[in-house]
C-alpha cells in the first residue's frame, strides 16, 4: 500500500489525513492541539495514524504541508496554501461546492469555486480576531464556560445581544458591560455568533453562489451555521468532518504532484 | 546564462509560466513586491497613484482644456470608479492574470477603493483579485502577506488546468 499524507498546521489544531496513492480513499485521519513544536508534533501525529492503519514511514510516498504552520513542517515535500487546500478537500466531499466560508482559530476565508472546482477567487480575513475562532475563545474565557459549550448556550438564548464593536479587545470591554448591565450569557454567546458570521459574512460582499459549505474548525461550534445562515441570507451546510478538509485537500494534492 | 545572451534568446528573467500579476498603489516596503517572484509570479503592470502624469496631454483640444483635463485624470480627483476603469483597461492591455491591490495603513486615500476596484475588475474581467496591506515596515505580517500572494499564484494556476 501506498499513502500520500496531507498535514493541515493550523493556529489550534494540526489535522493529518492519509489517502491511498492510487485510488485516493481516505485511510485515516486524526487531530490534536497545535503546540510549540509543530514539526514533532505533526510527526507523532502522522507516526500514530500510520500505525493505526497498518503502515510506516516507507509507505508513505508523498507529504504535503498546509495552513499557517506549513513551512515548519520540515519533513513534508512540498507546502501548499490552505486556500487551495480547503477548495479541494471540500471539492471532494461535496463536488458541488460553489463557495466556502473557512472559520480557523486565527484567520477566516470566503473562497469561492468555478464550476471545475477549481478556486475562482478567495477573500481571507487575517488581520483581525473578530471573524475567527479566537473571538470565540475570549469569550469562553471571560463568560467561564469551555469552549465545546457555547454553542448548547447559545441555543438557549431568546434575545442575543448586540455586540457592536468590530475589534475583538473592544467587544471584550463591551461584555463585561453586558455582564453588568445582566444580560444572560446565552444572549451574550449569541450575540458574539452573530458579531463574527456579521464579520465573515462582510468579505463575501453580494456574490455568493449556493451551495455554500462551512468548513474549518469553528464549524463544529453549534449555532455558527445558523448565525452564517442569518448574515449571508443563504443556506449553509456543514462541509463533512469540517476540521480536516485541509489536510484532506492536502492528501489529495499529494496524490497529484 | 548571460544577460547578452539572454536578452538574445529572447528570454526574460522569470520562467514562461510565471503568473501576469497586475499591482495596484506602491508599497512602502519593497520586499512585498518581490514576494510575487518568490511565489512564481511576475508584475507586468502597476497603477501608482500618479500613472495619470505619464499620460500624454491631448493636443486636438484647447490647450487649458487638455490641461484641465489632465488634472481630472488624477486618481485622487475623480470617484475610485473611474480609476478602476483605467486598471481594468491596462490589466487587458497587458494580458494580467491576477490582480493586486495593496494598502499602506492609515495613507490609502479611499479606504473604500480597493473594495470598488476589486469588484468591478471581477465583474470585468474575472481574474482572481487579492488586497493586502502592507505597513511600511512588512515583517511581522510578511507571513500572511506570503500566504495571500502564493494562493493568488496557485488560484491562476488552477485556473490554468482547471484544477
Amino acid at each position: 500500500m501506498t499513502i500520500c499524507a496531507g498535514i493541515d498546521a493550523g493556529s489550534r489544531a494540526i489535522k493529518v489525513v492519509l489517502v491511498d496513492a492510487g485510488t485516493g480513499d481516505i485511510l485515516g485521519s486524526g487531530a490534536q492541539d497545535q503546540g510549540v513544536n509543530q514539526a514533532m508534533l505533526a510527526r507523532d501525529l502522522l507516526d500514530r495514524l500510520l500505525d493505526e492503519v497498518g503502515g510506516n514511514g516507507k509507505s508513505v510516498s508523498r507529504i504535503v504541508a498546509t495552513g499557517y504552520g506549513r513551512n515548519l513542517v520540515r519533513f513534508a515535500d512540498s507546502t501548499v496554501t490552505e486556500i487551495t487546500c480547503h477548495a479541494r478537500g471540500v471539492r471532494r466531499l461535496v463536488p458541488d461546492a460553489a463557495t466556502i466560508i473557512e472559520i480557523g482559530g486565527q484567520d477566516s476565508k470566503l473562497i469561492r469555486l468555478n464550476d471545475k472546482g477549481a478556486v475562482r477567487d478567495f477573500a481571507m480575513n487575517d488581520r483581525c480576531a473578530a471573524g475567527t475562532g479566537r473571538f470565540l475563545e475570549v469569550v469562553a474565557t471571560r463568560l467561564e464556560v469551555e469552549l465545546d459549550a457555547l454553542g448548547q448556550l447559545a441555543a438557549q438564548s431568546t434575545e442575543p445581544a448586540a455586540i457592536s464593536s468590530m475589534c475583538v479587545v473592544f467587544a471584550e470591554t463591551e461584555i463585561v458591560g453586558l455582564l453588568a448591565s445582566g444580560i444572560a450569557r446565552e444572549d451574550i454567546v449569541s450575540g458574539v455568533q452573530a458579531s463574527i458570521a456579521k464579520r465573515v459574512v462582510a468579505m463575501a460582499g453580494r456574490n455568493v453562489d449556493e451551495p455554500v459549505l462551512f468548513t474549518g474548525g469553528v464549524a463544529m461550534v453549534p449555532g455558527m451555521a445558523a448565525a452564517l445562515e442569518a448574515a449571508l441570507d443563504h443556506p449553509v451546510t456543514i462541509a463533512p468532518d469540517p476540521q480536516i478538509t485541509g489536510a484532506l485537500g492536502a492528501a489529495i494534492l499529494a496524490t497529484q504532484q | 546564462m548571460s544577460k547578452r545572451r539572454r536578452i538574445g534568446a529572447h528570454q526574460g528573467h522569470f520562467g514562461a509560466d510565471a503568473v501576469r500579476v497586475f499591482w495596484v498603489n506602491p508599497v512602502a516596503d519593497l520586499r512585498a513586491m518581490n514576494l510575487i517572484e518568490e511565489c512564481g509570479g511576475r508584475v507586468c503592470g502597476t497603477d501608482y497613484l500618479f500613472c495619470h502624469a505619464l499620460d500624454p496631454i491631448p493636443t486636438d483640444l484647447p490647450p487649458m482644456d487638455a490641461l484641465a483635463q489632465m488634472a481630472l485624470a488624477d486618481p485622487m480627483v475623480g470617484p475610485a470608479s473611474d480609476r478602476a476603469d483605467r486598471i481594468i483597461r491596462d490589466i487587458r492591455a497587458f494580458g494580467a492574470e491576477a490582480l493586486v491591490v495593496s494598502r499602506i495603513p492609515g495613507a490609502s486615500h479611499c479606504a473604500y477603493e480597493g473594495g470598488v476596484i476589486h469588484d468591478k475588475v471581477r465583474s470585468a474581467l474575472g481574474i482572481p483579485v487579492c488586497e493586502i496591506e502592507v505597513p511600511p515596515v512588512s515583517d511581522p505580517v510578511r507571513p500572511t502577506i506570503r500566504t495571500r500572494i502564493e494562493a493568488l499564484i496557485e488560484t491562476v494556476r488552477g485556473q490554468r488546468t482547471d484544477l
